[in-house]
């Protein structure tokens, strides 16, 4: 604070206004985040760590839930790296606490070993989930988690390029598989350790505002 | 800077303090309901003795005769008034239509009346006409009765149900009216109250938006409406839901009353403009 007087030559007795004026201005743009009824509820899936988990497993941790698919080109793993972001800056005890699921909306495609692999390269802690396409379709309707396939045309992209440096079990470079494009929803849902929803992130929400919301749920 | 400093304190400072920003003040519906019954009432042509005081003092300005006859009281406006003598009073605007059955069309008037209500029972202790205003121009008569009833039972279903250990819903069902509420397995009007009261919530608050009316038949409606629904649960956290409130109505002899009733939860109002989708 006395830097900045200093620099913008304000006399002392103003201090304490722009103090309180900086005060105003850094209070949280958002209160507490309210607990939203008529979405959410319990599911299971199958992990990408194996075996099939239950939303419940994760009671008292706080869930950061986003539904995507590994073909995705550009929302999935933009929101994936940011969600990252937000883990790195959580203190270990803080980490401990949250757990990040990642529900393939793409079940021709993903399994939950290329899950596990796409995962791993944001944060190993992040939990894959996927099954039958019936199941995924009552999650998604139990969050209200649009989703609707482009096109039936298979594509391509820089993810999959990646996979074909990948060598087959015959020591050849595997073929890569091709997946659909999908429009989906790009809302993190946030889920108290009551598994109850709480709120919205995008990948746009500030990485503080998200870590402020995140720790008041802790 | 210098200069700059003051003015940037005071937009920021007014800017908390302005009125002019403030939140709406919030609709009390048991005061609005009354008032709709007085003029739904009203609208059939006769003094609405169960909705009076004794000594209530009832000027009636907007008849020729100063005594209610069949007409519509199209209201605009509700404005609290400040109160010193334990009435509750307010400021009505409205549009008074009256019925000449041999000419659907007339000059409406425009009228400021003051009502004061007594307290908890909200019975009209007087009402006062502070401005009739003859229109210059020619109006189609448009009936207001039902609409006014109907509100009236709207608003009165929604404060039961912010405060359910207060008063039974089943008087303002039809005996064989259908009932759904948006928790599963809920589908008794008393179950439900009964659930929301096990709640125990320290606050409950519906406010009700996009109200439309439409007729379906004579004398019976369907009103569509949402309710944003914010309660304090024991534990002091806050729940919101949006709730979809859909009804079937039907108005006789001066009664609404509900012969369908569904509310389902609708999705958590979003960021559109945040939720880019691929």
């Amino acid at each position: 604070m006395a830097y900045l007087t200093n620099r913008l030559n304000i006399k002392p007795r103003l201090s304490p206004l722009l103090f309180l004026l900086a005060a105003l201005l850094s209070a949280p743009s958002l209160a507490n985040m309210p607990i939203l009824k008529g979405i959410g509820g319990d599911f299971s899936l199958q992990s990408s760590k194996g075996g099939e988990v239950r939303l419940s497993d994760f009671k008292d941790k706080v869930v950061m839930m986003f539904f995507g698919y590994t073909n995705c080109a550009d929302i999935c793993p933009t929101t994936m790296a940011h969600i990252s972001q937000l883990v790195n800056k959580l203190s270990p005890e803080q980490r401990a606490r949250v757990q990040v699921l990642f529900i393939s909306i793409d079940s021709d495609y993903d399994t939950p070993t290329h899950l596990n692999k796409y995962l791993s390269y944001f944060d190993p802690s992040f939990i894959g989930l996927v099954d039958s396409r019936e199941k995924i379709d009552e999650v998604a309707a139990l969050y209200n988690a649009d989703y609707v396939k482009l096109a039936e045309e298979k594509v391509t992209t820089e993810y999959k390029k990646l996979s074909l440096e990948d060598k087959g079990a015959d020591g050849k470079k595997a073929q890569a598989q091709q997946g659909y494009l999908y429009s989906h929803t790009a809302k993190i849902f946030v889920l108290d350790g009551q598994s109850r929803v709480r709120g919205f992130f995008y990948t746009g929400t500030p990485l503080a505002e998200m870590q402020q919301q995140i720790e008041s749920l802790l | 800077m210098k200069p700059l400093l003051p003015l940037l304190l005071f937009m920021t400072l007014a800017g908390f303090s302005s009125p002019g920003i403030a939140a709406d003040e919030p609709v009390d519906y048991s005061l609005h309901g009354a008032i709709y019954a007085w003029y739904g009432q009203l609208d059939l042509g006769t003094t609405p003795e169960q909705l009076i005081t004794k000594d209530s003092q009832l000027d009636f300005a907007e008849y020729p005769q100063g005594k209610p006859t069949v007409g519509a009281h199209h209201i605009l406006s509700i404005e609290p008034l400040p109160s010193e003598d334990g009435l509750r009073r307010v400021e009505v605007t409205l549009e008074y239509l009256p019925w000449d059955p041999d000419n659907l069309e007339g000059n409406g008037h425009y009228l400021i009346q003051e009502l004061s209500l007594t307290q908890d029972t909200l019975l009209v202790r007087s009402s006062q006409t502070t401005l009739d205003e003859v229109d210059d121009f020619i109006s189609s008569y448009r009936e207001a009765s039902d609409h006014n009833l109907i509100r009236a039972l709207i608003y009165r279903w929604t404060q039961t149900l912010d405060n359910p250990g207060r008063n039974s819903l089943q008087a303002m069902l039809s005996a064989n009216a259908s009932f759904q509420s948006p928790e599963a397995g809920i589908d008794e009007p008393a179950a439900y109250l009964a659930w929301l009261q096990a709640r125990e919530d320290k606050q409950s608050r519906r406010v009700i938006k996009n109200l439309a009316i439409t007729p379906l038949a004579p004398q019976e409606y369907q009103a569509q409406f949402e309710y944003q629904w914010t309660a304090i649960n024991p534990q002091g956290e806050t729940e919101l839901a949006q709730v979809a409130v859909e009804l079937r109505l039907r108005v006789h002899n001066g009664i609404a009353i509900i012969t369908g009733y569904r509310e389902r939860y609708l999705p958590p109002v979003t960021d559109l403009g945040a939720e880019i989708r691929c």
